[in-house]
């Protein structure tokens, strides 16, 4: 790839995250609060340096709350569904904010509904409480933001 | 990547060839190489982010009926107000008709391509993708 493509990308995709990729991806001890497992000593956890979606808990009382930014692709859907797991154990209430996302995919929405039926199932509950146009578009296509946002 | 020959697809007038892994690793790659090929067809920005999301979804679907370790293959064909996307890659396993990510992709898909399907041939699996400019903007409910 020569510098001319990295001018169409630049021009082209303003509201991505750029070439700059996100790397604090949520650890399953961020949404349960819960110390980390300890790594045994020689393993080394997996490089997450071309990971595109960074998942925040926001710190607060009440439910867990979970500010996505970037791109919820194929790519990055299995961050959610790993940061979503440890919060079903718990049966624990979770709000997504997803205005910070740039794109969303159909391998994003299947982790949101396959993360609210998981956590239905065990007692808690899933809502995305804010979308951003992208994302907002992929619900209104499939029909599903009345299922997640609860509206 | 090959830019200025004759397009096989129809739309025609440039081509541009992307191989990749297929590997999910990959699909922001070919989402901006879909953004870049749409600019000089001359379609709008409504137009070409449902040209990324429909490349997007056909080649997740590739992706995931691959073996690890095939090849990705993308053709995009351009002329004014019209591009022109086939993809390929070896077909290790089924789709699933009952997995729900296809399901949503099949409703995303009838929304933002003008035309495209699926095939099963030589061992490969198969899109072909057809994305026009709109002739009027979009409406924002949609």
């Amino acid at each position: 790839m020569g510098p001319t493509f990295i001018g169409v990308h630049e021009m082209l995709e303003p509201r991505s995250t750029g070439c700059a990729l996100v790397d604090t991806v949520a650890r399953p001890s961020d949404v349960t609060g819960r110390a980390p497992p300890r790594i045994p000593s020689g393993l080394v956890e997996p490089s997450s340096s071309d990971r595109t979606l960074e998942i925040e808990r926001v710190a607060g009382d009440g439910p867990v709350r979970l500010r996505l930014r970037g791109e919820l692709d194929a790519h990055s859907a299995p961050d959610l569904e790993a940061a979503l797991a440890p919060a079903a154990a718990d049966a624990a209430s979770v709000e997504i904010d997803l205005r910070e996302v740039s794109f969303v995919d159909s391998s994003g929405l299947a982790a949101l509904l396959e993360g609210r039926s998981r956590l239905d199932g065990a007692g808690g509950s899933l809502r995305v409480t804010g979308a951003s146009e992208a994302a907002e578009r992929l619900f209104a296509m499939t029909g599903v933001g009345p299922h997640l946002m609860g509206t | 990547m090959t830019d200025g020959r004759p397009g096989d697809g129809g739309a025609g007038d440039h081509d541009v060839e992307l191989v990749l892994p297929a590997d999910t690793q990959h699909l922001r790659l070919a989402r901006l190489v879909a953004a870049g090929v749409a600019a000089p067809a001359g379609l709008g920005v409504d137009d070409v982010d449902d040209l990324r999301i429909a490349v997007d979804e056909l080649c997740v679907t590739l992706v995931q009926a691959s073996a690890p370790g095939g090849r990705l293959t993308l053709a995009f064909s351009y002329a004014d107000g019209e591009v022109r996307v086939q993809g390929r890659a070896p077909l290790d396993h089924p789709l699933d008709p009952a997995d729900r990510r296809l399901g949503l992709s099949k409703e995303i898909l009838a929304v933002v391509a003008n035309e495209h399907d699926l095939s099963d041939r030589d061992g490969h699996l198969n899109f072909r993708l057809v994305k026009r400019r709109a002739e009027e903007p979009r409406d924002p409910a949609h």
